[in-house]
Parts: structure tokens; sequence; C-alpha cells
């Protein structure tokens, strides 16, 4: 079921901060992530883009998430258990990208089933290489197929 | 009153009681015995003198026929017959009665049968002088006749005067044996008197002393029972006793006050108690309960909710003493009940307060940190912009001319790289002191495992760590020897850590260093300290010291946040140590570590929380 990766995918990006998100997607395309970027603003717009009627565009199974955890209405951690425990949704992987280290938080993540966890760092330069290590990983990741 | 071999009152009431009755009891026999033979020896004395007077009788009736017949004799006139006849008549009679109540006496049958005997002789010659006096006339009486006569009245005589000299004899003697017994009955019974009221003496005197021991007592008792109800009034704890065998529970005024009711005004029923208990504590209030009674937990101490009569809940805190018997069952357990409804709702504010300082913490740790990943993202994004504007103008340099370039190249290769550069480290900044706030808070949730640590290898580590500095700066560190103790190693290398770093970083430039490491053990603690001979704390900064973000004002010329001694006053705190200093500007500091001796601990309780503890180190 699982193949390379090799088709173009979309990136899903749940990011409350307008500053993050430019600075997210400025990052992945200097480390060569040329997919298109879907932009999500919060949590309610995150779940009506996975589990509402209309509005997606993009076949579900060619899709990586980008998630914050601190979003202002559903947080990051609903998104991620509402997510992981859809049959729809189980096998898209999910990197939480977040400013939070509390180890507790980082626990709670991979518990809830997330497939990567990232921490925003302060300093550019090692920010940029967070992305530019996330963009090498979007781009040789295996993303598993949904079972048609 | 102490009695010896366990005795006690009772017993000595019953010893007593005993004595007396037994005592009593022999007097009565004493004194009945007495009685029967004085009753005795006065039956024995009638007796003897009715039969002293029988015999006297017989005797009158004998002289009488004997003077009858001679009035008849002399006289010739047969009416002085008369008195011989009935004499005659009776005597045998009068004979034989004596013999009926003599007769078992040894002697006395020989002597009736004598009396009988002298009646028949003298009957009989009595009879023949009669007889004669009919045939021959008056007068006729021989000499020879009454020579015999006169005789045998002698012999009479004298054998009546011996049997009443024997009678009398006897009771003589009877007497004779019954007088010292009445001599000793007097002494008996002035003895007994004594004895007798000698013993009652001694009971008043032991029941007024008794009376007046339990007075003092009961005294006593009242002084302790109003003690302890001013303390139990002033504490306001109530006091209980659950009675097991008959399932009833005795609570004071204090306890039901607790509970808003009144004296009898609850059931003493045990589930009066168990039906007031709050629902979600009724489990863990029976587990500990049990747990007591069955001697699992040494000590009684059960927190649970009561329901007050206004329908609230009030925390209370039961401590108590059961008593079990030979069986190990439980009987009876007494105790008191604690209020601590108050304790609880603040306990409940200061976990909230904690609840409150976490969320900010998390806030400061991330929501703080959003808004400088964006500064200094774009930040870098101005620089490349810089760059590439810099880029598009360089070959564009000709057309705008010297000055403008001048003042172009100053903006852009000067004027924003400083800017930018100042933004970055005040984010820099602001990160670090985000950090630092995050780390100090999580020192309160770090759980401390207790083992036994070898304090030498822990300082042995943190030189190690440091040995670089030490080594290029030449300090000479000297290590006395340390014990091994029973703390957290990870927090002891912390505050060693910390401290020696301190040590090292803040020499005198051009002193060269000595760092000098001891320990002084006393039967309750360990005192650490580490001397230098650096630059010294001012008196005036002494506070600062620990205070977080702070440092004393002779350190500007040395990198630091004013963290380290913040952190490890934090850690000894949870340690239950303590830490103070002695210093002088220019002569050095000796800091002081002290930390409570233990005993080494099972790990079971702090092992699941291992895990924890990773993440806080």
């Amino acid at each position: 079921m699982i193949s390379a990766f090799s088709e173009p995918f979309t990136v899903v990006l749940v990011e409350d901060d307008e500053g993050h998100a430019s600075l997210i997607s400025r990052n992945l395309q200097r480390a060569g992530v040329l997919n298109p970027i879907v932009r999500l603003r919060d949590g309610s717009e995150a779940i009506a883009y996975f589990f509402g009627k209309s509005a997606r565009t993009e076949p579900l199974d060619k899709t990586i998430v980008v998630l914050d955890l601190n979003l202002p209405d559903i947080d990051g951690f609903e998104v991620l258990h509402r997510l992981k425990t859809d049959d729809s949704t189980r096998h898209i992987p999910v990197v939480v990208l977040t400013t939070t280290d509390n180890p507790k938080d980082i626990d709670r993540c991979y518990a809830l089933g997330c497939n990567a966890f990232m921490i925003k760092p302060v300093g550019y330069d090692d920010f940029s290489d967070a992305i530019r290590k996330l963009g090498l990983m979007l781009t040789t990741v295996r993303v598993p197929h949904t079972r048609a | 009153m102490r009695l010896p071999w366990g005795l006690n009152v009772k017993h000595l009431y019953l010893a007593f009681f005993s004595v007396i009755s037994i005592a009593l009891c022999s007097f009565s026999l004493i004194i009945y015995d007495q009685y029967t033979k004085s009753q005795n020896l006065n039956d024995h004395i009638r007796y003897e003198y009715e039969n002293i007077r029988q015999t006297k009788v017989i005797l009158m009736d004998m002289v009488n026929m004997e003077t009858s017949v001679r009035g008849y004799v002399l006289s010739g006139d047969a009416a002085f017959l008369e008195l011989y006849e009935v004499a005659a008549a009776r005597l045998p009679d009068e004979i034989n009665t004596l013999r009926q109540s003599t007769y078992y006496e040894d002697t006395a049958f020989a002597e009736t049968s004598n009396l009988l005997d002298r009646f028949d002789g003298m009957e009989r010659l009595l009879q023949s002088q009669i007889n004669y006096m009919r045939g021959h006339g008056r007068g006729q009486i021989s000499m020879n006749a009454l020579s015999i006569q006169k005789r045998q009245m002698d012999e009479l005589r004298h054998l009546v005067a011996t049997i009443t000299a024997r009678r009398l004899t006897n009771m003589e003697e009877r007497r004779k044996l019954v007088e010292p017994r009445r001599r000793n009955f007097a002494y008996i019974l002035i003895i007994g008197s004594i004895l007798g009221v000698g013993i009652f003496l001694a009971g008043t005197i032991l029941i007024i002393k008794l009376e007046t021991e339990n007075e003092a007592i009961e005294a006593q008792n009242e002084r302790a029972e109003t003690r302890f109800r001013a303390v139990m009034n002033g504490i306001n704890d109530g006091v209980y006793e659950i009675n097991f065998v008959n399932e009833t529970i005795y609570m004071s005024k204090e306890y039901l006050a607790m509970l808003g009711f009144e004296e009898g005004e609850l059931d003493e029923d045990i589930r009066t108690l168990i039906s007031r208990i709050h629902p979600d504590d009724l489990e863990s209030y029976m587990q500990v309960r049990h747990d007591y009674i069955i001697r699992k937990t040494p000590t009684y101490n059960n927190v649970f909710r009561l329901k007050h009569k206004d329908g609230t809940w009030r925390w209370v805190m039961s401590r108590g003493i059961g008593t079990w018997d030979k069986f190990g069952q439980i009987r009876s357990m007494i105790g008191t009940n604690t209020d601590i409804t108050e304790q609880k709702s603040r306990e409940e504010e200061l976990r909230q307060l904690n609840a409150d300082m976490e969320a900010f913490t998390y806030i400061t740790s991330h929501d703080m940190r959003s808004p400088l990943v964006n500064l200094k993202g774009f930040s870098h994004e101005l620089t490349l912009a810089v760059k590439d504007i810099d880029d598009l103008l360089a070959p564009k340099r000709k057309g705008i001319g010297e000055e403008s370039w001048a003042k172009l190249e100053h903006i852009l290769k000067r004027d924003i790289p400083e800017a930018l550069g100042f933004i970055g480290n005040a984010v820099d900044r602001m990160d670090t002191l985000t950090t630092a706030i995050l780390d100090l808070s999580r020192i309160g949730k770090f759980t401390y495992r207790d083992e036994v640590v070898d304090a030498q290898a822990v300082f042995d580590k943190c030189l190690g760590a440091q040995s670089y500095e030490i080594s290029n700066k030449g300090v000479e560190v000297k290590v006395n020897p340390l014990p091994k103790m029973v703390t957290d190693p990870v927090a002891l290398e912390q505050v060693f850590s910390n401290l020696l770093d301190n040590a090292v970083k803040y020499l005198r430039p051009g002193v060269a260093g000595h760092i000098e490491m001891s320990c002084l053990e006393t039967s309750r603690d360990y005192t650490f300290s580490i001397r230098d001979n650096g630059r010294g704390i001012d008196a005036e900064d002494a506070e600062r010291v620990f205070n977080i973000f702070r440092r004393a004002r002779n350190t500007g010329d040395v990198r630091g946040l004013g963290l380290g001694m913040a952190f490890v006053k934090a850690t000894l705190r949870k340690m239950n140590g303590g830490i103070w200093f002695e210093s002088k500007l220019d002569v050095g500091t000796t800091f002081y570590v002290s930390l409570p001796r233990r005993q080494p601990v099972a790990n079971d309780a702090v092992e699941k929380l291992s895990g924890k503890r990773e993440d806080a180190a």
C-alpha cells in the first residue's frame, strides 16, 4: 500500500499566526518544496476542510498536514485527534510544528498519533534550518495511500 | 490507694467483710456454747437439789412412821397410827420417784435399794411393835426392840446424810468445772468486743480513707475533664467513640455542633455516621478504616467529607486509637474529628493559584515565543531583502550619483543591519528570560528520588565538567573528604555545579584562585562549604544574590543572567535544605549548603514518576 512519494502533493498548513505562516511558506520554498500550500487559519477551518462537505479540491491521499497547536478556537490537539481517529484521514501524515517545548505536550501529540513533532526555534537560523529539514522530509517521505 | 499483688479496693472490701462475718459467726458459736454450758449447770443443780429434797422427804416420812408408832406405843391411842399408815403407804412411791429420776447414776440404784431395804426393815419392825401392842397392851415394848429401832433410825439418818453429802460434792465439782469457763467467757467477751470494735474501726478508717482518695481522684478527674473540654472547645475538635461490638457511636457535643446538630438529635448508630459521609469519599473512608482495623496501618488518620445539617459538606480529619481483644478483633475506637473545611478551601485556593501559575508559565514559554519567532524571522527576511536591494541597485550606481550612493550604502550596510542586530539581541535576551522562568517553575514539579549518593563522586563529576575553565585560569581546587549520603543525585549535582561554577567565574582577575570544598557532618544534617578567594559579595548585595535575574554589582565583566543561585535556592528549598554565605569584598566568599540526613527509602513510590523527572532534569 505504501509507495515512494513521487506525485505532486499538497501541504496543508494550519497556522493562526500570519507571520509564522508566511515564514514557513517562504522557507519551505527556499528549501525547494514548490508544492501548493493550503493555508488554514484555525481549528474549525481545518475540521471543515477535512470533514466538511465542500471546499476541498485536493485528494486526501496526496496531502501532508503541518499543524500548529495553539489555535484560537479548536486547538491543535483536537484537530490531531479528529484526523487520527477518522478512517478517511488516519493515513495523512501530520507534522506538529509549534512553539511549545513542554515535554507533556510532545508526549500527548505522539500519543494522539502525530508523525513528527518540531519546535519552532526563536533563532532565525535554527528556525529556517528546521523548516528546511521539514522540506527535506516532505520531499522524501513516503505517504501512505488511502484505500480506495 | 495502691495495693500489692494486683489487688484492688474491691478485693479489700470483700476480704474485710469475710473477716467480719467469720469473726461474728465464731463469736456467736462461742457465746452459744457458754450459754449451753451454764444452762446445763443450772439444770444439774436443780436436779441435785430435787434429789436431796426427795431424800429428805423420805427421811421425814420414816421419822413420821417412827414417831407415830412411838406415840401409839406410849398412849395406846390408835389415832396415832394414822400418820404411820399414810407415811408407810406413800414411802415406796417416794423412793421409787427418787429411783426414777436417778436411775442413770452409778451409785443411785444401790442407794435407793438400800433406802427400800431400810424402809422394809423399819416397817417390819414397827409393824411387829404394833402387832405386839395389840396383843399385849401398851408400854410393853422391850428395851431390845427400842435399841434396834434406834440403831435403824441412826443408820437411816446416816445414809441420808451420806447421799446428801455426795450430791452436794457432785454439785461442787460440777461448779468448779464450769467456773473457769465462766471466766474464759468473760475474757472471750472482752477480747471479742475489742476485736470487733477494732475491726469496725479499721473498716471505718479504710472506708473514710478510700472515700477521701475517691474525692481527690474525682476532683482530679474533674479538673482533667475540664482541661480536656477547654482544649476541645478551644480547638473545636469533636470526640467520638465507635463501639464495634454493638455498632454504636458516641459523638460529643462539639462533634455534633460541627455538623450543626444538638445533643441527642442524631441516632447513636454506626450507620448514622456512614450515611453522612460523602458518597465519593465512602470507599476511601472504609479502606482507610479497614486498613487500621486489621492493623495494616499503625495510625488512623482519615480525611473525608461529612454532611452538615444545612446540606453543605464539611471536610473532616479523623484521628483515633483502637482497642482490640485478644483474638485481634477490634472492639472500639476513640478519637477526634477536626473540621478542616477551611484548610481544604485554602488548599484548593493554593492549587488554583498553582494552576494559574502553571498556565502563566505555559503562556510565557510559547505564546510569548510566537511573536519572537516573527521578529526574528522577519528581521532575517529584511536582511535578505536589503541584500536583494543592494544587488539590484549595484548596476545603477552611476545613475544614482556618488553622494546619494554613499548615503544609500550607509543606510543599507550600516543603519539597517545595526537596527536588525539590536532587534535580534533583544529577541535573544527575551527568549533566554522566558526559558529561564519556565525552567525555574519546573523545579517545583521536579520529583526528587532519594538514594545513596557519594557526594565525593558527584563533586568530582562537576570538577570534570569545568576542568577546561579551571585549568585555563590555573585555579587550585582542594577537596576534603565528602560523605556518602541519601539524597537526589541530580539535584545535588546541580547545586554543586552552580556553586563551583560561580566560585570559578567570580575569581579576582590576576589573583591565583584557591577553592576548597569540605563537609561538616552532624547527627541531623550535612553542611557543605565551598570557599573561594574571589572578589567577594558586598553586604548590600546579600539579598540580590539569590534573586532571579539579579546579580551582585561587582560582576559586570562576567556574562551571566542571575539564574544559577536562584535555581540553587529553589532546589534546596525543595530538598528541605538551606543555603547561606559569608563573604568579604576582595577576600573571598564561603557558601554553605545544608542538607538533612535521611534514611534510605524504598524506591517503589517514586518509580512511576521517574519519567517526569527526566523532563525536569
